[in-house]
């Protein structure tokens, strides 16, 4: 679980790097299929509700990365969204908000304390993508960051956390990200552009 | 008598649920408003029963695994209730002046009474979530259920608000389900099960957590929570989406979805405090409601369109809601009381006054209203009865919850906090007759022979000064009420 978890973190930071929307699905779809197969790895020794919960993270991941994948097809952008703040800053920053985060949050004896670390990790991260990227689809790929650190420490914990939890947690999230990718649909047809920094019309 | 309340608990979250879909079932608009306030009778009928009995059995409150039915549901139940089925009965008027919509021309009106119908269901199950768990999830699903509604008009400013809302608050959330999971994963190996999370068991067993990781799960929780409730600093979303949202979703965001969300945060901390102290949880409330005061006002004092100047009263005011949990007194809690359905009907009252008021003067939207004394008497009524209210003027029941609130902190040993709250409420106080002086003064932008559908909104105007007046009252006599006793000794 751990080699997957610290994986998992890996793909977060590519994340905050990559420049393609689409190369950033990617892998997130990636690190969404590595938890729902460290999840099944795990299930022979568990309950039967944790193999329900390891094939719902599973669903997540190919109905989320294919909705995204979709809405990127739809959307293409006239010219690549460049963020003001360089990516090997934002690297930073991502590194630095995780370590903290990491650091800050004490160990709370789920059984892996590696594993807890990078899921604690994994959300700090998931909500500096959001903070930090310009194109709207990257803010919800932020999101999904962030609940794959949550789906971490579920699926490294010695009995797992409650099935309807685990169960409403993912139906919220790909609810969320579907209605995500219909405001970015509509935020494209109306601004010509998936670009969140053209949401500043809003200030007092 | 408890499988009654079950029933209503159930049945009040499945009525406006199956409202939601019967409105799918027509096409005519007249039958789907007639549909919806079908609805929104019934659902009120059932959830007003649930409170009834509730009030009435003050002392043998339903707490199962699923479903929490207390005083406390009781007080937060009423201001969702209330301002859902008024909601749904403006929103024809509202649906009939609005020209373009985020969803599809043709299919406008029953997705947003879909739409509309599904957040109140979940609206509704909020405070008699029985678990932390579930509550979070109804928690979520106010979102995703409600972010469309904020950006109905879809125009440039409500796409604005309506992202804002969906990721800021699925921010915080995520926030909270990672302090969730945590309090799960370290609560005895006994309590793994998602009985491990009802508030009760959480009551009991959450001394067993070591305390710097209850500490940790304690802040994620909250502070994620405070996303959805708008506590300053992270209330970004809250004065776009209730600026940009049709009037009636504006006045269920403000009047119960932040309430309902609060209550969530209360009964955490209820929950959470033998393991990270009772000090600790309360002076990291009061200390969120002293930066939402003192994040509020300047914004109160700032010439703002009326729909933004509520939504920065709406952080005032949930920043009084957390003083008054924060201390904790008895008469603090008859101030939380009286504030959670005083604030939800003046509140509710600005957001439907301002249907025909942005008829009137449509560049209300976006500036701040001037002369609607001159222009229309019925809509600067409500307009104004709203922002007295509001801002706490002797006889508004706001004057006496603010005033128990303070004096309860004063009685639980935070004089310091409870001074600077006076403080900071009289500059709010301030700021908002300057605005109602503003508004009804002036010149208006608009000639006076124009015809505005103020007819509407005066029998809303005055049910809901009854209920004020009412409200102001029974004032007195709140705090020695058994709704009270039953709050104070929930609280501990």
């Amino acid at each position: 679980m751990t080699v997957v978890a610290w994986a998992c973190v890996g793909c977060a930071l590519a994340v905050v790097f990559v420049r393609r929307r689409s190369t950033a699905i990617g892998f997130v779809t990636l690190q969404s299929l590595l938890l729902a197969g460290a999840a099944f790895a795990r299930a022979p020794a568990r309950s039967p509700e944790f193999l329900v919960a390891s094939g719902a993270l599973l669903l997540k991941a190919l109905a989320v990365g294919a909705l995204l994948i979709w809405s990127v097809r739809r959307t293409r952008e006239p010219q690549p969204i460049v963020n003001d703040v360089s990516a090997i800053i934002r690297l930073s920053l991502a590194v630095i908000v995780a370590l903290v985060a990491a650091a800050t949050v004490p160990g709370f004896a789920s059984g892996a304390p590696s594993a807890e670390h990078a899921a604690i990790a994994l959300v700090a991260i998931g909500i500096t993508i959001t903070a930090l990227r310009r194109a709207t689809l990257l803010q919800a790929l932020g999101l999904l960051v962030a609940e794959n650190g949550v789906a971490t420490i579920a699926t490294a914990a010695r009995g797992g956390v409650p099935l309807l939890i685990e169960l409403g947690a993912v139906f919220d999230l790909m609810i969320i990200i579907a209605i995500a990718t219909a405001f970015h649909s509509r935020i494209f047809g109306e601004f010509g552009s998936g670009d969140a920094t053209a949401l500043k019309g809003l200030r007092d | 008598m408890i499988s009654v309340v079950h029933t209503l608990a159930f049945a009040v979250v499945g009525v406006p649920a199956a409202a939601g879909g019967a409105t799918q079932l027509v096409r005519t608009p007249r039958v789907v408003d007639r549909i919806a306030a079908i609805g929104a009778v019934a659902t009120a009928g059932v959830g007003l029963a649930l409170v009834l009995i509730t009030l009435l059995r003050l002392g043998e409150p339903l707490r199962t695994g699923a479903v929490t039915v207390d005083a406390a549901a009781a007080v937060f139940l009423i201001p969702i209730i209330i301002v859902g089925t008024t909601s749904a009965l403006v929103s024809p008027a509202y649906l009939t002046g609005s020209t373009r919509s985020f969803f599809p021309a043709a299919h406008a009106r029953r997705f947003y009474y879909l739409a509309f119908f599904l957040f109140w269901s979940a609206l509704l199950a909020v405070p008699i979530a029985g678990n932390l768990g579930e509550a979070w999830l109804f928690v979520e699903a106010t979102t995703a259920a409600s972010a469309m509604l904020v950006a109905y008009s879809g125009g440039r400013h409500a796409l604005e608000a309506g992202w804002k809302y969906l990721v800021l608050t699925t921010a915080g959330l995520t926030v909270a389900l990672t302090g969730i999971v945590i309090v799960y994963v370290a609560a005895p190996a006994a309590h793994h099960k998602l009985s491990g999370l009802d508030w009760a068991t959480l009551g009991l067993t959450s001394h067993a957590i070591p305390h710097r990781t209850a500490l940790a799960a304690f802040v994620l929780i909250i502070v994620g929570l405070a996303a959805k409730i708008g506590w300053a600093p992270v209330h970004n979303w809250l004065p776009d989406a209730h600026s940009e949202a049709p009037p009636p979703v504006s006045a269920l965001l403000s009047a119960a979805l932040l309430p309902a969300v609060v209550l969530v945060a209360w009964r955490t901390t209820r929950a959470l405090e033998p393991a990270v102290g009772r000090a600790t949880t309360h002076h990291f409330l009061i200390g969120f409601g002293l930066l939402s005061l003192a994040v509020a006002v300047p914004f109160l004092w700032r010439p703002l369109a009326f729909k933004r100047l509520l939504a920065y009263s709406s952080l005032e005011h949930m920043g009084v809601i957390a003083l008054g949990i924060g201390f904790g007194s008895r008469l603090a809690l008859a101030g939380v009381a009286i504030h959670v359905i005083g604030h939800a009907l003046a509140k509710a009252l600005g957001f439907y006054a301002s249907i025909p008021l942005l008829r009137l003067q449509p560049r209300a939207i976006s500036r701040p209203v001037r002369g609607l004394g001159r222009l229309d008497n019925r809509v600067a009524g409500s307009l104004a009865i709203s922002l007295i209210a509001l801002s706490g003027l002797p006889p508004s029941p706001l004057f006496f919850s603010e005033l128990f609130v303070l004096l309860g902190g004063f009685v639980a040993g935070n004089a310091v906090a409870a001074s600077l709250a006076a403080a900071l409420l009289a500059l709010g106080f301030l700021g908002l007759v300057h605005a109602l002086i503003e508004a009804m003064a002036g010149r208006s932008a608009v000639a006076s022979d124009v015809r505005i559908p103020g007819r509407q909104i005066a029998p809303v105007t005055i049910v809901f000064l009854i209920g004020l007046i009412v409200l102001a009252a029974s004032a007195m006599s709140v705090p020695h009420s058994s709704i009270v006793e039953a709050l104070a000794r929930w609280a501990g």
